[in-house]
């Protein structure tokens, strides 16, 4: 059994899949050049306008017609994708050009298929992409049931199917129509009832061929385009682009696609690579690790978004590439109790959005670092999963929390017998009520950072505050809250 | 002629019905760790709602309530957001293994503080996001505007996070909770048990207003 999965008006449809403001205009697909430009695809609704009419003619029937060349990148990016869900069948599938391709269901399950055959239009949908498909015993009849689908066709019994369709389906020249009119013959089970030797008599071996395509009758061997070894989407753009909307537009199909690539066989992508190619002819490469490999494409464009965001280059973009690396996804049971991230990607990439506001040295999980400087604190990245609390080694603690003033308030401090007995700053003012220590500690004389410092922990008013006493004066370090 | 309350009451269950998945999520209780504030606040924080810690005197016990608060979480193996707008957090008193499970963001303005508040409010891996605006005079505080709350407040009701705003002047409009901590910790604090110290915090809830849904 084999299915075609045709995507009508294929370059108009790759088109506004690119250029999604055009949905809805009246816009017509034109190929040839000059005066020989014929309008080729249409969008729907535009009624007055036919194929063949050339740009002069179109535009007389629908003034307010948009007349755009194909475009390349979108029709093979779009050719891309769809031999990607067209995998999701079978591995054996035949790229077509314009918008189909030949699916061989050799050994798949007649009981899924039908889901299978919706998931693929529902993901080429989602796609802004009309899909058809047929349904047939060999790829011929398969291939005239995709033309006559709406959406689905499936040809169950090829002499009944065969017979009222119409010559037009044999792609045959203006000599063969005008010739086949005069015969009489307008659908292809009239013309098998004509006979064979006799038509091979009037046209030679083409007409030999012709009877046998109205006959359904198939015997080329399929031609299953390889497996993409590198999981690749590129573009050259016709106008360079200065600002971040196009370009994330077109990152986005690209996510899509190689996302789909990449998840064929449960595998995922850890490692992403753009390139962007520059007016002035430079080019900015980045690598993207990700925290684990996925086949999401929210995911891998998140990514790329968060860092093009913030990107300035030096000179408009003409081109770009974007490369998945494709590694098995992992396959770890956590622990029963442990309490991993709801949406790692998420996690990651909220992080980094973060990270981009206040700096990376900014963000993290504080741990105490190795050193007596007083303040020494480290960062480092969050861990994905939250550990079981260790029982503290150290003492039950005392007393409150100290809420840290980074840099310390200057303050004057008025001594009485070598003590603070009265405190001056903007902060606070007041008599000393309380008083705690003082605790001596200097060190790192041997660096530039050397410290010598004096805390007192003292009481003014209704706050407790940690004076500092350092060789530049007295300071409040913070208050005990 | 039915009234306009009457219209509102039956336009919402129409909505309940229509779109049950618009509605925030059942909220749950994260207790604090702090024996007066969970009797406060019935249990804990509630995730979806903002709750407003006041600090009115300099040392009323906000900052143990906050390591209380980790440590609490800590064993529960939540993992928590502390948006410090002042970078005020220190560790002395906590050890290292207290805060594994805090993505501790260190900000310099309270513009950055709202950006990165706002950021971490969307993600589902928190379960209690702290924001700390204490250390920034009360006419900066004032001049927050309000769209920031109300994002706050639509970003918890669809993620089970609780959000604490620690304020030195009462700051949120639509806090479901508000606690001051008005009665200051005296000089013998310094030297008592942290857990008597907390024991004997004695914060004052100023609002409670509880989330419900029209049957």
């Amino acid at each position: 059994m084999f299915a075609v999965i045709l995507i009508p008006d294929f370059s108009l449809h790759a088109l506004l899949r690119f250029n999604p403001a055009l949905r809805g205009e009246p816009v017509a697909i034109l190929t040839g050049e000059g005066r020989r430009a014929r309008v080729a695809e249409v969008s729907a609704g535009v009624t007055a306008v036919a194929p063949g009419m050339t740009a002069a003619q179109a535009l007389a029937e629908c003034p307010a017609l948009q007349l755009l060349n194909p475009s390349l990148v979108a029709e093979r990016e779009t050719g891309a994708l769809l031999l990607s869900v067209a995998w999701t069948l079978s591995p054996w599938v035949e790229p077509a050009a314009s918008g189909r391709c030949t699916v061989d269901l050799t050994g798949a399950n007649a009981d899924t298929l039908p889901a299978q055959l919706r998931a693929v239009r529902t993901q080429l949908s989602l796609q802004g992409l009309p899909v058809k498909i047929g349904v047939g015993p060999n790829a011929l009849l398969a291939r005239y049931a995709a033309h006559l689908a709406a959406p689905d066709l499936w040809v169950r019994d090829a002499g009944a199917f065969l017979k009222p369709l119409p010559l037009s389906l044999l792609e045959l020249t203006a000599d063969e129509e005008r010739l086949f009119a005069d015969l009489g013959i307008r659908t292809l089970g009239e013309l098998t009832a004509f006979p064979r030797a006799a038509l091979n008599n009037r046209l030679g071996g083409r007409g030999d061929a012709l009877w046998s395509r109205a006959a359904g009758e198939w015997s080329t061997p399929l031609q299953p385009a390889p497996f993409p070894a590198r999981y690749r989407a590129e573009a050259v753009l016709e106008e360079a682009v200065e600002t971040l909307e196009p370009l994330l537009f077109l990152l986005r199909r690209f996510c899509e696609r190689l996302a789909l690539e990449v998840g064929q066989f449960g595998q995922g992508t850890a490692r992403l690579a753009l390139t962007l190619q520059l007016d002035n002819e430079k080019h900015y490469h980045r690598t993207f690790d990700l925290p684990e490999p996925t086949a999401r494409a929210d995911t891998l464009f998140a990514t790329l978004e968060n860092h093009l965001a913030t990107l300035q280059t030096d000179s408009p973009i003409v081109g770009l590439s974007l490369e998945a690396f494709p590694v098995r996804r992992l396959q770890t049971q956590e622990g029963l109790f442990d309490t991993g991230l709801k949406d790692a990607p998420m996690f990651y990439a909220t992080l980094g959005r973060m990270a981009a506001i206040i700096g990376a040295d900014n963000l993290g999980t504080p741990h105490h670092a190795d050193s007596h400087q007083p303040d020494a604190i480290a960062l480092r990245p969050p861990a994905p999963i939250v550990p079981e609390r260790r029982a503290p080694a150290a003492p039950a603690a005392h007393g409150p929390l100290l809420r840290r003033l980074r840099p310390p308030m200057p303050a004057t401090v008025e001594l009485t017998e070598t003590r603070p007995s009265f405190l001056v700053s903007s902060l606070a003012r007041g008599d000393v009520t309380a008083l705690r220590r003082p605790v001596w500690s200097n060190g790192e004389w041997w660096t530039p950072g050397a410290f010598a410092r004096e805390e007192w922990d003292v009481q003014v008013g209704s706050g407790l505050y940690r004076l500092l006493h350092a060789p530049d004066g007295w300071f409040i370090e913070g208050i005990y809250d | 002629m039915s009234s306009g309350s009457d219209k509102v009451v039956a336009l919402r269950r129409l909505l309940d019905e229509r779109f049950p998945a618009a509605h925030p999520r059942e909220s749950r209780l994260i207790p604090t760790g702090v024996p007066a504030v969970d009797h406060l606040l019935a249990g804990g924080l509630v995730t979806g709602t903002l709750t407003e810690f006041v600090s009115v005197v300099p040392s009323g016990g906000s900052q143990l309530s906050l390591g209380a608060l980790l440590l609490s979480t800590r064993l529960a193996r939540q993992r928590v957001a502390l948006i410090d707008a002042a970078g005020s957090f220190d560790l002395a008193g906590l050890d290292d293994d207290a805060v594994a499970h805090l993505v501790w963001a260190r900000c310099e303005t309270l513009g950055e503080a709202w950006r990165v508040a706002d950021l971490a409010a969307r993600d589902p891996n928190y379960a209690v996001i702290v924001i700390d605006v204490r250390g920034f005079p009360e006419r900066e505080l004032l001049r927050t505007k309000d769209t920031v709350w109300v994002r706050l407040q639509r970003a918890a009701e669809h993620t089970e996070t609780a959000i604490v705003i620690q304020t030195t002047t009462p700051l949120v409009p639509n806090a479901a909770m508000r606690l001051t901590f008005d009665h200051p910790l005296d000089g013998q604090s310094l030297v008592q048990p942290r857990v008597a110290v907390l024991a004997a915090l004695t914060p004052t809830l100023q609002r409670a207003r509880q989330r419900q849904r029209t049957a």
